[in-house]
C-alpha cells in the first residue's frame, strides 16, 4: 500500500532514506533530470501515506528495430519498505508503458549475478536471463565475480509474439561490459 | 568562422577549460593587439576576467561588445557565460533578441534566443520568439514552446490578471485551430489542459479528458490521471470520482491514491439545499446537470466498508491497502461522528497488527491511528502490546517484536514512564533484544544491514532520552558506545552513523564527525539536503586558524552542487523543451530555483566566511577575496525566497510522542532565514567598512529580539557588531585624507575635504561609551566560559563560546583595521584613536585566556577522563556484554578527537590574535 506516482525533480530532495544504501548510487542532477526530460513516463516513485519516499524506478526506451525495448536503469526500495511488493508494482507499470506507449519488444534490466533474491523475483515476474555481462559492476563490494558481473534479464512484451527475447541458457552467453551501453 | 580564426582561438578555449585564467588573458591580449575589435576574443577576455573576479573590468568589456550587437554564435555564447554570473540577465535577453532580429530565418539562433530567455525567465520575449519561430519554421514544436512560456507568464504573480487572460485566450485560440491535435503527444495534451485550466475553462478541459483519446492518454499517464481527478473535484463530480475509484479498487488497483479518492469522496459534504455539492475547501462550484447525486454519507461509508472488507478477505497478507483503508475509514468515521457499526478502531488496529506485524513499516502504518485513540482505548491497546512476548529467534519474530517495542515506546509518555532511570532501563532491555537477535545476521556480509540494527537505534535513542531529562553525561557516552557497537556490526546502517555524528558534535569530537559523515558517501544533490549534519554552526569546530582546513574544504565540496545546478538543471530545462516534455518544465524551473536560493547554501556560505576570517590575517587581505564575498553576501540578502531543502527526517525519530531526537541532539536552535540575514548583514557591513564603503547604521540586536534562531553567544556577538558600529562608524564615515592610503589596500578615492573627527563632543562620548561595551563583550564571554567549565558543560558549548569570542575579535579586527595606523581620520592622541588600541589589546588579552583555558581542557582529555569514561560506561560491560576493550577504544578515539579540537582552537586563537 503506497502512492505510486510520477517521479518529480523535487523528489531528489527527499530520496536520502533510499539512497543512503550501499547498493544504491547517487548520481549527478543531470542523470536524473535527463531521464525525466526524455522518459518521464518511465520514472516513478512509491510514497508512504506519511509522505516518506519508499522507492523509485528510472527507466528508458532505447534500441533500434527488433531491439527496441524498455530498460530499467534503476529500481530501488528503502530497507524499511522491502518485502511489500513495491518493486513489483513499479515493474508492472514500466512494462505497461513500454508495451502500450512505446510499443517496445521487451523490457530488460541488469542485476548483480550474486543477487539471488532479486533474480528470483524477476523470474517470478516473467524475466529470464538473456546474457551475462562481464565486469558490469566494476570491482563490486568484495563479493567476487558474481558481484562484479550482471545478468541481463528480459521479458517479452506483446509485440514480441515470437518470444525472440527469451532464450535457453542465457546465463552461458557472456559479453563484455564494454560492448553494452 | 574560418579555420585560421578557429586555430587562433583554440589556446584561449583550452586555457579557460583548465581555468588557467592568466594564460587565457595573455592569449586574448595578444590577439587583440593585432585586431582590437575582434568581438569573440573580447568576449572570451571578459569571461576570463569575470572568472578571475575582476567583475568591473569584465562588465565594462561586455558593454563594449554589446554596443556592436554581435550575432555570431561563439560571441553570443561567451557573452552569455560572462553576463550570467554578473547578474546581467536582461542584457543576455537583449543580446539574443537582437541577434535573432538580424537573422530571423536562423532557427538555431532563434531557438537559442528562446532558451536564453527561458533561463532568465523572460517569458514575454520568449513568447514572441517562440511564435516567430513557429511561423517561420512551421514546426509545431515551437507553437508549444510558445504555449509553455504563456503558461509560465500567466502563472507569474506579477502578471496582471487582465493580461493573463488575454495571453491565455490567444493561446487557447491557437490550440483550437492548430492543424495537429494536441493529443498526439501526452505532454502536448498536458500543456493544452494547463492553458484551459489557466482560463478556468474546466468544462472544455473535462471534455478533452473524457474524449476517447483523453481517456487513452490518462490510462498510461499517472500525471494526466492526477490532473483529471483534480478537474473532477473542481466541478464537484464526487460521485463520478467515487464510482471510478471504487471500480479501480475492485479491479485490484492498490495505489493508495485511488483509495484516498474513494475515502475523500465518501466523506465529502452532502449536497446543500440548493442542490450544489460543497467541496472540502468550501468553495462552491457550478455543478453541471449531467453529474450524478451523491448518496447519503452512511450509505457511502457502508459501500466503502464492503469494498475494503471483501478485498481484505481475498488478498490476505499480500496487500496492506484494503486493511489500511478500513483503518482510515474508521478514523474518519470517528472524526465525523458517524455511526458505522464497524468494530472499534482499537480492535481493527489489533487485527492489522496481527496481520502485518512482520513488515518493518507496520509501526509507521499504525502511528496515525495510535494518535487517534482515546485514553480508554489506549490502555486496551497498550495491554494488547504488552501481552506479546518478545521473541527474536526468527526474522519474522524479530520484526514483530521490533514493531511492538516501537509502538509501546511511541505512547510511553502517557504512562509517565519518562524518568531517566526508566529510559536507561528501557535502553538496556532493547540492548538485550539486540544482542539476542544478532545471531540472525551472523552470516551476512559486512556491507549488508543487520536485521537487529533498529534495536541498537532504539537503545541509543532511549539513552539520549534519559540524558535529555537529567543531563547526566553517562547516558550520552553510553549512547555513543551503543551506536559505535551497532556500526561495528552493520557498517552501512546510516541512521546509526548520522545519529552518532550528532552526538560527536555535542561532545566536541569534530574530526570523528567528519570521518563518519564522509563514510556516508554524501554526493551531488545530497550536499544540499544533508550537509547540515556537519556544517551548521561549523565555525564552532573550525580549527582553520591553526592550519586544519578540513571544515573549510567540506564547505567548498558541499557548495559545488550550487554551481552544478546552474549548469546541469539549466541544460536539462533546454532538453525538456527539445524533447517536448512540457509536464517536466515547471518542475525543473522550480527545482533549479529551490537549489539556487537554498537556505543551506547561504548557511554554508556564511560558515565558510566566518572560518576564512579566522584563518586569514587581514594583512593577507588579498587572500580573502573581499569583493566576491561582498557580492555573495548581497546575493544572500536579495533573495525573494530562501527555501529550506534540508532533510531533517533522515534520522528516524523513535522517541515517545512529543519528543524529537533531532531537537535533543542539535547544537542550539535551528538556524533559518533570520540567522542568514543577520550574519550576512554583519559581515557585509564589516567587509564594506574594510573597503571604506559605509552604509546607514542599522541595529541588528533589536531586529532579532523575537527570533528563536540564535544562541545566547550569537546574540552577544550581534550586539557587539552594533556596538562596534556605534563606536567607530562616525569616524569611519568621514572621508580619509587624499594622501592616506588605507593600509588594507582597498581605499576608495575621496572627494570631499577634511572634517573634524567628531562634529560634537557628545558624539565622541557616545562613541567612547560604545567602546567600553565592546571590551565588556570579551569579559562577558570569558565569564560565560568559566561558568560553563565550572558546571562541566558539554564540550560544544565551551567551543561555541570560544569560537564566538574569536569571531568577536575578528569583527573588532575588521572594523578597527583602518585605524591601526594614525591617519587623517584618527590622529594619534585622540581619545577615540586611543580607544582602538585599548580595545584591541583588551580583546587580545581576553582571547589569550580562552586559549589557555582550551589548552588546559585539552590536557583533560588524557588517561584520567578516559578512566572516568570507562567507569560511566561500565553498565554496558556489566549488563550488555560489551567488551571492556571496545569501550576503551571508543573512549580513546573520542578523547583524542576532542583533544585535537581543543588544542587546534587554542593554537588558532593565539595565531589569529597576535
Amino acid at each position: 500500500m503506497s502512492v505510486l506516482r510520477p517521479f518529480r525533480a523535487t523528489d531528489l530532495f527527499r530520496f536520502n532514506n533510499i539512497n543512503l544504501d550501499p547498493w544504491t548510487e547517487t548520481y549527478s542532477i543531470s542523470f536524473y533530470l535527463s531521464y525525466l526530460s526524455r522518459w518521464p513516463d518511465m520514472c516513478y516513485v512509491q510514497e508512504a501515506p506519511n509522505g516518506r519516499l519508499m522507492g523509485y524506478v528510472l527507466g528508458k526506451a532505447e534500441g533500434g528495430g527488433q531491439e527496441f525495448h524498455g530498460h530499467v536503469t534503476a529500481i530501488t526500495v528503502s530497507p524499511q519498505y522491502r518485502r511489500l511488493g513495491l518493486a513489483r508494482g513499479m515493474m508492472r507499470l514500466i512494462e505497461q508503458i513500454s508495451d502500450e506507449v512505446y510499443h517496445a519488444f521487451f523490457v530488460d534490466l541488469f542485476v548483480r549475478c550474486q543477487n539471488k533474491i532479486a533474480k528470483n523475483m524477476y523470474q517470478g515476474l516473467g524475466y529470464s536471463v538473456w546474457r551475462r555481462i562481464i565486469g558490469y559492476y566494476g570491482t563490486g563490494m568484495g563479493g567476487g565475480k558474481d558481484d562484479e558481473d550482471a545478468f541481463d534479464m528480459r521479458k517479452p512484451l506483446s509485440r514480441d509474439a515470437a518470444r525472440r527475447s527469451v532464450r535457453a541458457n542465457g546465463e552461458l552467453v557472456h559479453v563484455s561490459a564494454h560492448n553494452v551501453t | 568562422m574560418d579555420p585560421l580564426e578557429e586555430r587562433q582561438l583554440k589556446p584561449i578555449y583550452a586555457a579557460l577549460e583548465t581555468n588557467s585564467l592568466k594564460s587565457a588573458l595573455q592569449h586574448c591580449n595578444k590577439l587583440l593587439k593585432k585586431r582590437p575589435n575582434w568581438d569573440v576574443v573580447k568576449a572570451l577576455k571578459a569571461l576570463a576576467l569575470q572568472r578571475g573576479l575582476k567583475t568591473d573590468e569584465a562588465s565594462a568589456l561586455c558593454d563594449e561588445i554589446l554596443k556592436n550587437k554581435p550575432s555570431d554564435e561563439s560571441t553570443l555564447l561567451a557573452l552569455n557565460l560572462t553576463l550570467r554570473p554578473l547578474g546581467r540577465h536582461q542584457d543576455i535577453v537583449t543580446l539574443y533578441d537582437d541577434a535573432f532580429k538580424r537573422h530571423p530565418d536562423n532557427e538555431e539562433i532563434g531557438a537559442q534566443a528562446f532558451l536564453a530567455m527561458i533561463k532568465v525567465r523572460s517569458w514575454k520575449t520568449a513568447q514572441q520568439v517562440g511564435l516567430k519561430l513557429w511561423k517561420t519554421v512551421k514546426h509545431d514544436r515551437y507553437l508549444y514552446w510558445y504555449l509553455m512560456s504563456v503558461t509560465q507568464q500567466a502563472a507569474d504573480p506579477e502578471t496582471p490578471d487582465a493580461m493573463r487572460k488575454v495571453l491565455l485566450n490567444v493561446a487557447a485560440r491557437y490550440l483550437a485551430t492548430a492543424d495537429v491535435p494536441s493529443w498526439v503527444a501526452t505532454d502536448r495534451f498536458y500543456l493544452h489542459i494547463s492553458v484551459l485550466l489557466g482560463l478556468d475553462d474546466v468544462e472544455t478541459a473535462r471534455q478533452l479528458m473524457k474524449s476517447q483519446k483523453g481517456e487513452e492518454l490518462c490510462r498510461n499517464s499517472l500525471a494526466l490521471e492526477q490532473t483529471r481527478a483534480e478537474l473532477a473535484q473542481k466541478v464537484s463530480d464526487w460521485e463520478g470520482e467515487r464510482r471510478r475509484a471504487r471500480g479501480k479498487i475492485e479491479q485490484g488497483d492498490f495505489n493508495w491514491t485511488i483509495y484516498l479518492a474513494l475515502l475523500d469522496s465518501t466523506f465529502v459534504a452532502p449536497p446543500s439545499v440548493n442542490g450544489q455539492a460543497v467541496p472540502p475547501d468550501g468553495e462552491a462550484e457550478k455543478k453541471p446537470d449531467a453529474m450524478e447525486e451523491l448518496p447519503p454519507v452512511p450509505e457511502r461509508v457502508s459501500e466503502a466498508q464492503a469494498v475494503f472488507s471483501k478485498l481484505v478477505a481475498s488478498v490476505g497478507r499480500k496487500e496492506r491497502a484494503p486493511s489500511l483503508g478500513l483503518l482510515e475509514l474508521e478514523k474518519r468515521v470517528r472524526a465525523q461522528q458517524i455511526a458505522s457499526g464497524s468494530p472499534a478502531l482499537v480492535d481493527q488496529m489489533t487485527v492489522y497488527l496481527e496481520k502485518f506485524s512482520e513488515k518493518p513499516c507496520c509501526f509507521d502504518d499504525l502511528k496515525p491511528y495510535v494518535e487517534a485513540l482515546d485514553e480508554k482505548e489506549l490502555v486496551k491497546w497498550t495491554d494488547h502490546l504488552r501481552s506479546w512476548t518478545p521473541d527474536v529467534t526468527t526474522l519474522q519474530a524479530l520484526e514483530t517484536t521490533m514493531n511492538i517495542q516501537k509502538l509501546l515506546r511511541y505512547r510511553q509518555t502517557i504512562e509517565g514512564d519518562l524518568a531517566p532511570e526508566k529510559e536507561a532501563e528501557q535502553a538496556f532491555a532493547y540492548l538485550k533484544l539486540y544482542r539476542d537477535a544478532l545471531p540472525l545476521g551472523k552470516d551476512l556480509r559486512p556491507v549488508e544491514l543487520q536485521p537487529a540494527d533498529d534495536f541498537s537505534f532504539l537503545a541509543a535513542q532511549a539513552l539520549i532520552g534519559a540524558w535529555s531529562l537529567d543531563h547526566q553525561l553517562k547516558y550520552l557516552l553510553q549512547a555513543v558506545c551503543v551506536l559505535e557497537y551497532g556500526l561495528q556490526k552493520s557498517e552501512k546502517a546510516y541512521p546509526l552513523r548520522l545519529l552518532l555524528i550528532c552526538l560527536y558534535r555535542l561532545l566536541g569530537a569534530s574530526s570523528l564527525c567528519l570521518e563518519h559523515y564522509r563514510a556516508t558517501n554524501v554526493r551531488t544533490v545530497q550536499h544540499d539536503t544533508l550537509s547540515w549534519l556537519v556544517l551548521n554552526r561549523a565555525t564552532t569546530f573550525s580549527t582553520c586558524a591553526s592550519g586544519d582546513i578540513s571544515y573549510l574544504t567540506e564547505c567548498l565540496e558541499a557548495s559545488a552542487i550550487y554551481a552544478d545546478n546552474w549548469t546541469e538543471t539549466g541544460e536539462m530545462i533546454t532538453k525538456a523543451f527539445q524533447y517536448e516534455k512540457y509536464s517536466q518544465i515547471p518542475d525543473f524551473l522550480n527545482f533549479e530555483e529551490l537549489i539556487e536560493n537554498s537556505l543551506q547554501r547561504d548557511l554554508i556560505r556564511i560558515e565558510h566566511l566566518r572560518m576564512t576570517l579566522t584563518h586569514e590575517l587581514l594583512n593577507n587581505v588579498e587572500m580573502l577575496g573581499i569583493p566576491q564575498e561582498i557580492q555573495d553576501l548581497e546575493l544572500n540578502l536579495q533573495r525573494k525566497s530562501n527555501p529550506d531543502n534540508r532533510d531533517f527526517s533522515i534520522i528516524p525519530n523513535l522517541q515517545p510522542l512529543g519528543q524529537d531526537i533531532l531537537r535533543q541532539t542539535e547544537l542550539g536552535p535551528q538556524s533559518k532565514v533570520a540567522w542568514v540575514n543577520v550574519f550576512s548583514k554583519i559581515y557585509l557591513r564589516s567587509l564594506r567598512g574594510l573597503s571604506n564603503v559605509h552604509i546607514a547604521p542599522e541595529s541588528f540586536t533589536s531586529s532579532i529580539e523575537g527570533s528563536e534562531e540564535f544562541t545566547k553567544a550569537e546574540r552577544a556577538v550581534i550586539t557587539l557588531s552594533d556596538d562596534l558600529l556605534e563606536w567607530l562608524a562616525p569616524i569611519a564615515a568621514l572621508p580619509a585624507e587624499r594622501d592616506s592610503k588605507a593600509a588594507n589596500g582597498h581605499s576608495n578615492s575621496t572627494e570631499s575635504g577634511s572634517k573634524t573627527l567628531f562634529e560634537t563632543e557628545p558624539t565622541k562620548e557616545v562613541a567612547l561609551e560604545a567602546s567600553k561595551r565592546v571590551t565588556q563583550f570579551f569579559d562577558d564571554q570569558w565569564a560565560e566560559m568559566q561558568k560553563l567549565v565550572e558546571v562541566d558543560a558539554l564540550p560544544w558549548e565551551i567551543l561555541h563560546i570560544a569560537s564566538i569570542a574569536l569571531e568577536g575579535f575578528v569583527l573588532v579586527d575588521l572594523v578597527t583595521y583602518p585605524f591601526k595606523v594614525p591617519s587623517g581620520r584618527a590622529k594619534k592622541g585622540d581619545p577615540v584613536f586611543q580607544s582602538v588600541k585599548t580595545v584591541r589589546q583588551h580583546a587580545v588579552d581576553a582571547l589569550r585566556k580562552f586559549s589557555d583555558e582550551l589548552t588546559r581542557l585539552s590536557h583533560d582529555c588524557g588517561s584520567k577522563p578516559l578512566a572516568d569514561f570507562e567507569a560511566l560506561c561500565a553498565p554496558l560491560v556489566k549488563d550488555a556484554e560489551f567488551k571492556p576493550d571496545f569501550v576503551h577504544r571508543v573512549g580513546k578515539k573520542l578523547f583524542e578527537s576532542r583533544k585535537k579540537m581543543m588544542e587546534g582552537m587554542a593554537k588558532g586563537i593565539v595565531r589569529r590574535c597576535t
